[in-house]
């Protein structure tokens, strides 16, 4: 009996064993599939944190390498680009044949030297430079040759497909994709960072058009170059910025100082006559003077050693409006010291003529202007001597005074709406009466030569002479002209300057603005207006007549500081 | 009962197992395809990328301007040659009677539209050749912007014979300028 339970209990002892390990197997299995069906439920159902990194990575073409974004202009036009070109190579230890390759090679690379070509690929070495960045072409070419041994490196290379059009402007960058100039300068952090091309506010063709009229202009009257601005008077655009000589930024490696110069921002002059528009603004907007005060301009001034002169004398009493058109400094600095040293000095600088130039380029000049304003001062700095600013302070601080009143700070980018960076410098009124008196001086003063039937140009000469050490040259002048259009409703301001013109036949040996820049403006105006969809007005109609004309009715003179109404 | 579930699963594991093998070989086929694509992709890129620049260098303002001037007979506007249709002259309504060619006009138009809308058109086509330039070979855009109008009528024309007649009785008006008058020029 006791074997029998004895035998029994070991029979049981061993089932359960087995009973133990079958369930604990079989929970084994329940719990693994219990984990695949749960994580089955989170990948299924609730899955989905993203594409796995293996998938997306196959799923996206490799976007075109590019060390640097593009720059283009306000239509898109490319102004910079980088390309990956191609750099020959040759491994001379696998070439059987040098003088066979190196014939070869020049037939397709024809500026090789098939002499100097066969000496480097018979050299020893397992590596010589042959021909750096090819274009597409070539490097198709040297491939279809077929000859082992000569292999390709690509480099990025930046390329401007406009060339010197717009160099001033783009500048350049170094081989090592470094801007050194330029736009390619001061933007250059985020040219390298972003996709994203920078857009410009330069439209490429009125850059050419004004590039070529000035480039005639400048050789016509052998000048030393000159500069040309059209900017937007609503937005502070730069719409077209042009510097003569220029240069070519595809091969920057042997340009003279001289073209590098961009005169247009970096360069500063006396603008000579230019500067009345200020004059006459700061006098209306203080009220010194109005429309219908007048000056004694019979005599020339004299002041301390110096002595103030006209160029076209009227050697009588002149309207304020006279003073303007006839471009009289006697009048101008008469009408200064009723404005007074600081006022003039305290608009000039609201006008941004006292300090650096807001415009995104590391080429801008710094103002000259006295340091100690005297009474003298104020009075060449009137018509203009005595103070030097670069073309594009002027073309801004002009584009405010007839805009009513607003200075916008020049931009070379894009924009899209009116900025809001405006600041008022003088009053609607003031800039309504700036407008007519520029409209005078073109349509019967200094500036006839610059208009342009139907389009209401507007505008100030400006003649000086240039200083050589410290004394004014006599036939070293600096010819420039401020234009605006179309006067009702002003959109744009072209500015030209000429650097030393020669008085030529044509001219009667003249090289004054009126007979060398204003014409440049003049054309200038007549082939851009239609591009911006500006058309032309009958400008003998009644309600034009009326609203750019100055209505002088005044009584007799009473002398120098006397407003009069 | 046993027998049958067996070869059910079986058959079932082996078709899962020839679907699966399918599937494989077809994601890997599809990403060798997936591959190439981006590689061309990636080509047509750099290319576009090039074509860009070099579309950018062709254009280049002052090549423009030459091939335009060897090659076209095309001359900057001038404001004096534009114009607004309202600036136009008033003229009287013409007479159909005196004038065939424009009794022509009003035949093969009348049932298509109602003309009293096109008759300052109509006299604005034929003030146009008197101011038109001296020089007769070059496209003016007087003469081109007198006749846009010319184009929504042309259209209103259902059958093709309208606007042959049209194309005539403008040949008639223009002379040798006609062709210039649909907008087109060489």
């Amino acid at each position: 009996m006791t074997e029998r339970i004895s035998f029994e209990s070991a029979q049981k002892k061993a089932l359960d064993t087995a009973r133990t390990r079958l369930l604990v197997g079989g929970a084994l299995m329940a719990a693994a599939f219990l984990v695949i069906g749960v994580r089955l439920v989170d990948v299924t159902l609730f899955g989905e944190s993203g594409p796995s990194r293996l998938t997306s990575a196959r799923n996206i073409a490799v976007e075109t390498q590019m060390d640097r974004a593009d720059i283009v202009d306000r239509n898109g036009v490319l102004l910079a680009t980088s390309l990956t070109t191609a750099s020959l190579y040759g491994n001379p230890r696998k070439i059987f044949d040098p003088q066979a390759a190196a014939r070869a090679l020049v037939s397709v690379l024809p500026e090789l030297s098939e002499a100097e070509v066969a000496g480097q690929l018979s050299s020893d070495r397992e590596f010589v430079w042959l021909s750096r960045n090819l274009t597409p072409r070539q490097h198709y070419e040297v491939n279809r040759l077929g000859i082992p041994g000569f292999d390709f490196r690509h480099e990025q290379r930046r390329v401007y497909p406009l060339g010197r059009l717009t160099a001033h402007i783009v500048g350049f960058s170094s081989i090592d994709n470094d801007g050194l100039a330029g736009i390619e300068k001061s933007f250059d952090a985020a040219l390298s960072e972003r996709r994203k091309p920078v857009m410009l506010s330069i439209d490429v063709r009125v850059q050419q058009i004004l590039r070529r009229e000035l480039a005639a202009q400048i050789e016509k009257f052998r000048a030393i170059g000159g500069s040309g601005i059209v900017l937007d008077v609503r937005t502070g655009e730069i719409v077209s910025l042009v510097s003569l000589p220029d240069f070519d930024p595809n091969e920057v490696g042997n340009v003279p100082d001289e073209a590098r110069f961009n005169r247009s921002t970096l360069g500063t002059y006396e603008l000579g006559s230019v500067f009345k528009i200020f004059n006459h603004a700061i006098a209306l907007e203080t009220g010194a003077a109005n429309l219908a005060s007048r000056y004694d301009a019979r005599k020339p001034i004299r002041v301390a050693r110096f002595r103030i002169t006209d160029f076209h004398p009227e050697n009588r009493w002149l309207t304020v409006p006279e003073i303007f058109t006839y471009s009289s400094n006697i009048g101008s600095a008469k009408i200064a010291l009723d404005i007074g040293s600081a006022a003039q000095r305290k608009f000039l600088s609201d006008l941004g003529l006292l300090r650096r130039s807001s415009v995104e380029l590391p080429e801008r000049a710094r103002p000259i202007y006295p340091a100690t304003w005297r009474e003298i001062n104020t009075m060449t700095i009137a018509y203009g001597h005595g103070i030097a600013v670069s073309p594009l302070h002027a073309a801004t601080a002009v584009a405010a005074v007839v805009n009513g009143g607003i200075l916008y700070p020049a931009t070379l980018i894009r924009r899209s709406e009116v900025p809001a960076d405006g600041k008022r410098v003088i009053s609607a009124q003031t800039s309504e009466n700036m407008r007519k008196l520029l409209r005078m001086a073109v349509e019967n003063g200094t500036g006839r030569n610059a208009n342009a039937p139907g389009y209401l140009v507007g505008g100030k000469t400006g003649t000086a002479e240039k200083q050589v050490d410290g004394r004014y040259k006599r036939n070293a002048l600096i010819s420039s002209f401020i234009g605006v259009f179309p006067m009702n409703a002003p959109r744009y301001v072209v500015m030209v300057h000429l650097d030393e013109p020669k008085g030529i036949k044509e001219s009667y040996g003249y090289a004054t603005a009126g007979w060398t820049a204003a014409p440049v403006v003049g054309r200038v105006i007549s082939l851009i207006a239609p591009l911006f969809g500006i058309a032309p007005v009958d400008e003998s109609a009644a309600e034009i007549r009326r609203a750019l004309t100055v209505n002088v009715t005044a009584p007799r003179a009473r002398g120098r500081g006397i407003a009069t109404n | 009962m046993k027998r049958p579930a067996t070869l059910i699963l079986f058959s079932l594991a082996v078709v899962a197992g020839g679907v699966l093998f399918g599937i494989a070989f077809e994601v890997s086929a599809l990403e060798e395809r997936l591959t190439v694509l981006n590689k061309q992709i990636t080509q047509d890129r750099d290319t576009i990328h090039v074509l860009r620049a070099e579309w950018s260098y062709l254009n280049q303002p002052e090549r423009l301007e030459d091939l335009s001037r060897r090659y076209l007979e095309l001359q900057p506007l001038e404001g004096s040659q534009l114009s607004e249709i309202a600036a136009l002259p008033a003229r009287r309504a013409p007479d159909p009677a005196a004038d065939p060619v424009l009794a022509a006009l009003l035949a093969d138009a009348a049932p298509a539209k109602p003309l009293s809308a096109d008759a300052p058109i109509a006299s604005a086509l034929n003030a146009a050749p008197k101011q038109r330039p001296a020089a007769p070979h070059r496209p003016s855009r007087h003469v081109r912007l007198a006749s846009q109008p010319v184009s929504p009528a042309t259209a209103t024309g259902t059958a093709a014979s309208d606007k042959a007649a049209l194309d005539e009785a403008l040949r008639a008006i223009f002379g040798n300028t006609a062709s210039n008058a649909g907008g087109a020029s060489r």
